[in-house]
């Protein structure tokens, strides 16, 4: 039930906003309802992306990542500390190759790339037990990440991407609107909905007046 | 030059955009502003040509924008291909092909006439922001046809529609209505929007993509989920406001009859096409024909309100006695028409709207641009301006009858051919009833059009003032759009090439 | 030398043309009119002549879209009309100079240009070789009669157009484009005129409703309850009411009638696969009620108008018959009764452009100061009873022999009832004008003098091809002959 509250919340602001954009005379108070109204839908859009313990995907290169999943491995319980210290060094190998090896010509090394990556798991896991290499591996995958020895999933950002983008068009929604308000106004001396519907109703007549 | 084709879909897109920027720099007055938009809309005229034929040659044309990992190579978070998961496509195939050549021709035409009208219309020391914002609006246009990701999709429809707003909005030094009627309409649209939004949302909920091809194929996978179901229906809700389908159609007679009237002309023959165009993206791209016809049976609904429209829309356009007024009630009807084509999905009732869409764009534009000749020089438009009209001035009367004969639908212009092919595809479908409805619809036009052609040919000019013809920069676009729907009357290339094939695109189907 | 089908509709159309850039000069304005009129008959004997050694001229048209296109292709039947329209053109021509003249009448250019337009249309319908065609032609003869219709702009002829267009285009829209959508989805898309109809394959109960919709949609036929836009239509300038609704729209009402029966449906098909009896009995019920109506009229017009909705009925009636016979009978009449009938109206128009008399009640004693105008009346009235010598004998011999051989030899009596009332209400007035004093009380008809000249040579060569087409029925009579194919 509290794991939906946010979407109960903006099907509640929706309503609330349709119903003044819809029944309130005031021009004014119309547009506020429309705003309420996307308001909510923002709601339900922020809701979309939110994942539980869910961080900012910021992208973390493969020996940070490692590092990370020994670190997280070794707090754990039943570890092997020195089997994880040998793994960790068979990764550096793989990732850091020594200067005596860089006359192989693989200075260039891309420690992205995935075969590079399996390269340093398969170094890895000839040092650990059969879990923990798959512990490992499942901790470097690219959309984990680590934080404060937790290990935490990416949220994606595109709703929060698009939610920026919507708000945009509604603050500009907004702007036409009140901008036209203020023309109505002055031309018509009222914003009330009702009266406007009775002057366009005069204008309508004189026009006819005036043909006749 | 060939080096810029594979950048066609973004050019068209930011060709506009650029003018609509630099509009404003030109300064106060009538002239540069124009001269700068006339040029820009018929380079992207041009464009938008050259695009459409080497789609129609080589295929659906493809660009990425803000994609990375294009390829083979892998993207931030370990996806093998990105391409256009997280960026945005642009994708024009035959269908947006055609309707981007009818936006950008349509507004090609209609630019160099507005100099004259909108002069008239609107104060002069806005004419420069007029002008900003057509090229925006258009810009708008253009972009839902060329987008195929769908929530850039909806953002190029609130570009489209605030710019729409303060166009309408503009006509208030002519009659001051026209500012409630923006209001109207943007309280309507925006409503409309933001249901497109949401549907949007649970789309993307549901499928964990925004592409729509890619849409297209998880909800083939996911058809019985729930989320899906809502979204279907809040996209539904959300395109038929922009499109005006009965019932939701009230924003706009209010917003053709006070908009300046190229604004009119322009709204009438592009912004309810594109959204139609979008709403032939959702249900038959997105969600496809089976399940918006076949799981969800939305083509009863549709049918529905498309056969009330049209009778609605027709019997209120016979009583109106303003000319605006009358157009645009009759655009509710044939709205109508083309959604009706939609919701029967066979191939000859698509050909019948698709047909009817660029059939309907050029004579109602060219209806609303005949009736702006009138106000230019009569300052007003009414039924009863009508009388002996044909006296004073005959080539606005020629041109206001031969759009009545295309609105009809007399053989020989495009009208006919629309109603041929939908009246077969409803008794295709099964439906003769649709099929009567179709040809009453047409007989209710007969009587409104007979209420514009009768005064003309038979009435008496009142005494007095002389009245002049209207000048050539004003008459030739007005006759250049009637052409071309007796063109499309009578050639089929367009029909049996681009339109016919489009429609197996849509539902599949091979040559 | 061959001729396509399509300089017939060409030909007007150029003539159009010409007629509106001549507009200012009315005299080199009607040399045009006649020099079309004349080229256009020349066209339509060089294609009779193909036609007449067995070739069928052919032409296609533009691909309006997939399945939707323009053909042209000469038939037997359809250039008999044709001939019909193009050989009633040129008296008419010569009428209407006399007429409209006379008259001192307003917009003539644009009379003669729509007049144009409309003999366009007539080709266009004759030669037509699918059902678009027919129906893309039928409705642009519509709209271009209908400014004649409306020429004087008056209330009453404002209405009696919107009569006009209300009844032809709401039975042609919902009914005959309706039929022919519907006759396209049911049997696969072929909607061209093919000898033995294209409806063979189509489930009965379909083409049971598909008939009801092309008669009714046809509704230039005039069969009642359909027929109220003639007599209205009547308020026309004569020369209209002559060519126009005793030859070119009337007579395309029955001859799509006759076209869709012999090549839509097929004999066979009209004979014992459809409910047929029903427009069969309509057809005579309209022949009989409208010849009663027709007694009541004084209006001459009117009372020539509502003869012409019991004829055309004949022809429909011979086409429902699904005969050999009956089909030769409507042909023939589509030939026989437009020269007569066009005959009458020319008088009428004669005499109300002399005498300024448009009632049958005023005639008496008109025949002394009128006589060539009462006596091409006198013609004109017994070729439409059917007297011989004059051409009306054939067809109603025909048809009545089509009567005769079908399962309802009832239907003679009715055609023979009607024929009395033809008698009835066409004779007392050439009786009246030649026998009866002219009145005395009213102002003195001495004033009256014959018609202007035009006038009276239009009329005097529409009878004379009455009493030719009697003794010489032989081109008017192959033509549907060839048509059945040499049934007979």
């Amino acid at each position: 039930m509290l794991g939906s509250i946010n979407y109960l919340i903006y099907v509640l602001l929706m309503m609330i906003g349709l119903y003044a954009a819809i029944a309130k005379h005031n021009l004014i108070k119309k547009v506020i309802g429309l705003s309420l109204f996307q308001t909510g839908i923002f709601i339900f859009y922020i809701s979309l992306g939110v994942v539980e313990q869910g961080v900012a995907p910021i992208s973390v290169d493969a020996p940070t990542r490692f590092a990370n999943a020994f670190d997280h491995l070794a707090a754990r319980d039943g570890a092997d500390p020195e089997a994880l210290a040998r793994a960790r060094e068979a990764v550096e190998e793989v990732l850091h190759p020594h200067a005596d090896h860089a006359d192989h010509g693989d200075s260039h090394l891309d420690v992205e790339a995935p075969e590079t990556v399996a390269h340093a798991l398969e170094a890895a896991g000839r040092e650990l037990p059969a879990d923990q290499a798959a512990a490992l591996t499942e901790l470097t995958r690219r959309d984990r990440l680590i934080v404060d020895g937790v290990v935490r999933p990416y949220t994606n950002p595109l709703p929060h991407v698009l939610i920026l983008t919507a708000i945009v068009v509604s603050v500009s929604t907004l702007a036409v609107a009140l901008a036209i308000i203020v023309w109505i106004r002055r031309e018509f001396g009222t914003i009330e909905d009702d009266e406007l519907t009775e002057l366009e109703l005069e204008v309508n007549n004189d026009a006819k007046g005036g043909e006749a | 030059m060939s080096g810029l084709l594979p950048h066609l879909p973004a050019l068209i897109v930011v060709t506009p955009l650029l003018g609509g920027v630099l509009a404003p720099l030109c300064g106060k007055g009538p002239t540069k502003a124009w001269a700068l938009a006339t040029a820009v809309t018929w380079v992207t005229f041009a464009l938008t040509c050259w695009l459409a034929v080497s789609v129609y040659d080589q295929g659906t044309a493809q660009y990425f924008v803000g994609t990375w990992g294009v390829g083979s190579a892998p993207g931030p978070l370990g996806a093998k291909d990105w391409t256009g998961i997280v960026g945005i496509e642009l994708r024009v195939d035959r269908l947006n092909a055609l309707v981007l050549c009818l936006v950008a021709g349509m507004t090609a035409v209609i630019t160099p006439y507005a100099r004259l009208s909108v002069a008239k219309e609107i104060p002069h020391d806005r004419l420069h922001f007029f002008y900003a914002v057509w090229l925006l609006c258009l810009t708008g246009l253009l972009g839902i046809t060329v987008t195929g990701d769908a929530f850039n999709l909806y953002v190029l429809i609130e570009i489209s529609s605030l710019t729409t707003y303060i166009l309408v909005a503009l006509g208030k030094s002519r009659d001051k209505r026209a500012l409630t009627a923006a209001i109207r309409y943007l309280f309507m649209g925006t409503v409309g929007a933001s249901f497109l939004l949401l549907g949007i949302g649970y789309l993307f909920m549901c499928t964990g993509t925004l592409n729509m091809a890619e849409m297209a194929t998880r909800v083939a996978e996911l058809r019985d989920q729930r989320g899906i179901h809502t979204a279907f229906a809040f996209v539904l809700a959300g395109l038929s406001l922009k499109m005006a389908l009965f019932p939701v159609h009230q924003w706009l007679p209010k917003a053709y009859a006070y908009s300046p009237t190229a604004v009119s002309a322009f709204l009438a023959s592009t912004a309810t096409k594109v959204a139609i165009y979008g709403a032939f993206r959702f249900l038959f791209t997105v969600f496809g024909t089976e399940f918006s016809f076949g799981v969800l049976d939305a083509n009863s609904l549709l049918i529905a309100c498309s056969c009330i429209a049209i009778l609605y829309g027709s019997l209120v356009a016979i009583r109106q006695s303003d000319l605006k007024r009358l157009l645009a009630y009759s655009s509710v009807a044939q709205v109508g028409y083309m959604v009706l084509g939609m919701a029967l999905a066979n191939r000859e009732a698509l050909t019948g709207t698709l047909v009817h869409m660029v059939n309907h764009a050029l004579v109602k534009g060219a209806m609303f641009l005949a009736v702006g000749c009138m106000i230019y020089r009569l300052g007003s438009a009414k039924v009863s301006d009508l009388n002996g009209l044909g006296k004073r001035m005959p080539l606005t009367t020629v041109c206001l009858i031969v759009g009545c004969l295309g609105l009809v639908g007399v053989p020989l212009t495009g009208g006919f051919v629309s109603k041929w092919y939908l009246v077969q595809g409803a008794l295709r479908a099964g439906l003769w009833p649709v099929a009567v409805v179709l040809l009453v619809g047409s007989l209710l036009a007969v009587l409104y059009a007979m209420r514009i052609v009768e005064p003309l040919v038979f009435g008496k000019a009142p005494e007095g003032e002389e009245v002049r013809e209207a000048p050539p920069s004003m008459l030739l676009p007005t006759a250049a759009l009637l052409v071309g729907s007796l063109v499309l009357g009578v050639s089929g290339s367009l029909k049996t090439g681009l339109i016919w094939t489009a429609t197996g695109d849509l539902l599949g189907v091979g040559q | 030398m061959t001729v396509g089908p399509e300089l017939a509709l060409v030909i007007p159309l150029v003539g159009a043309v010409g007629i509106g850039l001549t507009g200012s000069k009315p005299n080199l304005r009607e040399a045009v009119t006649l020099l079309c009129a004349a080229t256009l008959l020349g066209c339509v004997s060089l294609i009779a002549a193909q036609v007449l050694q067995g070739e069928h001229p052919r032409w296609e048209g533009p691909l309006m879209g997939p399945g939707l296109q323009l053909v042209l292709e000469v038939e037997p039947l359809g250039l008999l009309y044709a001939m019909v329209g193009a050989v009633l053109w040129i008296p008419n021509s010569i009428y209407s100079i006399g007429y409209m003249r006379g008259h001192h009448e307003r917009n003539q250019t644009r009379f003669y240009i729509c007049f144009a337009l409309a003999l366009s249309s007539v080709m266009g319908i004759a030669f037509s070789g699918n059902l678009p065609t027919l129906f893309v032609f039928y409705e642009t003869l519509t709209l271009s009669t209908f400014p004649l219709i409306a020429h004087h702009g008056s209330p009453q002829a404002k209405r009696s157009g919107r009569i006009y267009l209300g009844i032809l285009f709401s039975t042609s829209m919902l009914f005959l484009l309706l039929g022919i959508c519907w006759a396209g989805v049911a049997n696969g898309g072929d909607l061209s005129f093919k000898a033995g109809g294209i409806l063979g394959g189509v489930d009965p109960g379909v083409r049971s409703v598909l008939f009801v919709l092309f008669v009714l949609g046809i509704g230039k036929a005039a069969l009642m309850p359909f027929h109220f836009w003639l007599p209205a239509a009547m308020v026309a300038p004569t020369p209209v009411s002559a060519l126009l609704h005793a030859v070119a729209v009337v007579k395309a009402g029955v001859f799509c009638m006759l076209k869709i029966m012999l090549y839509v449906f097929g004999l066979d098909v009209v004979r014992d696969q459809v409910h047929h009896e029903w427009l069969m009995s309509l057809a005579a019920f309209t022949i009989l009620v409208s010849s009663i109506v027709a007694l009541n009229q004084d209006n001459l017009k009117a009372r020539l108008a509502y003869s012409t909705v019991s004829q055309l009925s004949y022809i429909v009636l011979g086409a429902s018959l699904g005969s050999v016979l009956g089909i030769l009978g409507g042909g023939l009449h589509v030939a026989m009764h437009a020269t007569g009938k066009i005959t009458l109206f020319f008088c009428a128009g004669a005499i109300y452009v002399a005498a300024g008399k448009t009632k049958v009640s005023q005639l008496d004693g008109l025949g002394r100061s009128m006589p060539v105008t009462m006596g091409c009346f006198a013609v004109g009235a017994m070729s439409i009873i059917g007297l011989p010598p004059l051409g009306g004998a054939w067809s109603k011999w025909y048809l009545g022999l089509a009567t005769l051989d079908s399962a309802w030899p009832w239907l003679l009596a009715v055609l023979m009832v009607s024929s009395l009332l033809n008698v009835a209400y066409l004779m007392p007035i050439p009786i009246r004008a030649f026998f009866l004093p002219p009145p005395s009380g009213g102002p003195e008809p001495s004033g009256i003098q014959e018609a202007p000249l035009p006038c009276l040579i239009a009329m005097v060569i529409t009878a004379i091809l009455s009493l030719l087409l009697f003794f010489a029925p032989e081109l008017a009579l192959a033509l549907p002959e060839l048509a059945l194919g040499g049934k007979l």
